[in-house]
């Protein structure tokens, strides 16, 4: 009963998105939404390395559905920039503000809740010089299908490899931190642990894999006791494959425990497949940092917002 | 992939003894270009990016209406807004900006200004 109520839940959810957004024939990473720090800070996000992506006006992530989501949302795109042009997108280095986003995230485990709050930002973009020229290119030529014929069929074709282009930053880095507390009841809410975080995305030139890497700091807020508590230090690799609607990524995280002088890795199998324009099933499976309980298996699904204009 | 209409008027004083200038900047990241031509004359003055562009003197624009449809198509992912500022040099008031909303990712919007003299 509560598996079929469950299946329900997720086809309404499913139908009403569908509804409300036609489908886009556009690449994955479009719409992949990233997955908030402070879902990423409780280990409960399918990937331990993320790719960075640009943050979009509002998404929200729900995490199997009964047990807790996350709200993101990018304070620069809640007004108007009348400055900002077209090609100055590929040729700004450091987007710190246009992708600085600021998340909250819940999480329900037996009778304990944990709740954090976290942000992202992009401290470097780097498009090829063959991309920023291509980018001015376009806005000099665009009059002839956006005003003479208005020629939709040329305009889609043009938007498609736009947000290809967009998609191929050859360096990424994006900086996160979050703060996360837990409790069994209100009064009971304290800080439990926080934690900052890089991660880097390299394309190489005409190379099927992106190259992702991650250097993370974690600690208890009060760390007394080495495991859950203590205080990590990870680092790892990704590479990852990108097709039209689906991802799969292998990574590879080293946790070294710094109080208790003792290492603990996982590899993991990620992956993410668009059902529809805004709605990705994310799946992982693979081995988790701890010695024991330590096979993993997370299924989201991912909900993207982020083409509504989000007003305050 | 829908293209959204607005129909928009302005008047403006000339008011120095420079000729006036206009350049158009669209915002957000977005993509646009625009058409610009006086009304009742079929020759277009200026089509896609519009910069610097010398509309004439101030005794020469008087009683004019100067028509600029500005299209925009939405590209940025986070955000369907979209934005468009007409700078006029020698001219009252000299910044006109318009902003709206697309309703899909990828629409179009289209802005029709007139500019009466």
């Amino acid at each position: 009963m509560k598996k079929a109520s469950l299946l329900l839940s997720v086809f309404l959810i499913c139908v009403a998105l569908h509804a409300q957004t036609p489908p886009t024939d556009v690449k994955i990473n479009d719409l992949n939404v990233p997955t908030a720090p402070a879902f990423v800070l409780m280990d409960q996000s399918p990937a331990s390395i993320e790719k960075p992506t640009n943050p979009k006006a509002l998404t929200v992530s729900l995490f199997n559905l009964l047990q807790g989501g996350a709200v993101e949302f990018t304070p620069y795109w809640f007004k108007n920039h009348p400055a900002y042009k077209f090609s100055d997108y590929f040729k700004k280095v450091s987007p710190i503000s246009e992708t600085f986003a600021l998340s909250a995230a819940s999480f329900k485990k037996d009778t304990i809740s944990m709740v954090a709050g976290g942000f992202r930002t992009q401290l470097l973009r780097l498009y090829s010089a063959k991309a920023q020229k291509e980018s001015r290119r376009i806005e000099d030529s665009v009059a002839p299908i956006l005003l003479a014929d208005l020629n939709l069929k040329a305009l889609d074709s043009l938007k498609l490899a736009i947000t290809a282009m967009k998609s191929k930053p050859v360096l990424n880095i994006e900086l996160a931190g979050a703060y996360m507390g837990q409790a069994t009841s209100f009064k009971s809410l304290a800080a439990v642990k926080t934690g900052a975080w890089l991660n880097i995305r390299w394309t190489p030139y005409k190379f099927p894999l992106d190259i992702m890497g991650l250097a993370r700091y974690s600690r208890a807020v009060a760390p007394a006791k080495t495991g859950q508590d203590s205080v990590f230090f990870d680092y790892g690799l990704s590479l990852a494959y990108q097709e039209k609607n689906f991802d799969i990524s292998f990574e590879f995280v080293n946790r070294r425990d710094i109080h208790a002088k003792s290492d603990y890795h996982r590899l993991a199998l990620v992956a993410n497949y668009q059902v529809t324009d805004g709605i990705i099933i994310v799946a992982s499976a693979g081995k988790d940092f701890s010695a024991v309980n330590n096979v993993l298996a997370v299924f989201g699904v991912k909900f993207g917002l982020s083409k509504e204009k989000a007003t305050l | 992939m829908n293209v959204k209409k607005r129909t928009e008027s302005v008047n403006m004083v000339a008011d120095g003894t420079d000729n006036v200038i206009l350049n158009i900047t669209v915002g957000n990241a977005q993509l646009g270009g625009s058409l610009v031509q006086f009304e009742g004359n079929p020759t277009i003055l200026a089509k896609g990016k519009v910069e610097n562009l010398n509309l004439g003197t101030k005794a020469s624009l008087q009683g004019k209406t100067l028509l600029v449809t500005t299209n925009i198509m939405d590209v940025n992912d986070a955000t369907n807004g979209v934005v468009v500022t007409y700078f006029f040099h020698a001219c009252q008031p000299p910044v006109v900006t318009f902003n709206d909303i697309v309703d899909n990712p990828g629409d179009i919007f289209s802005f029709n200004i007139q500019f009466k003299f």
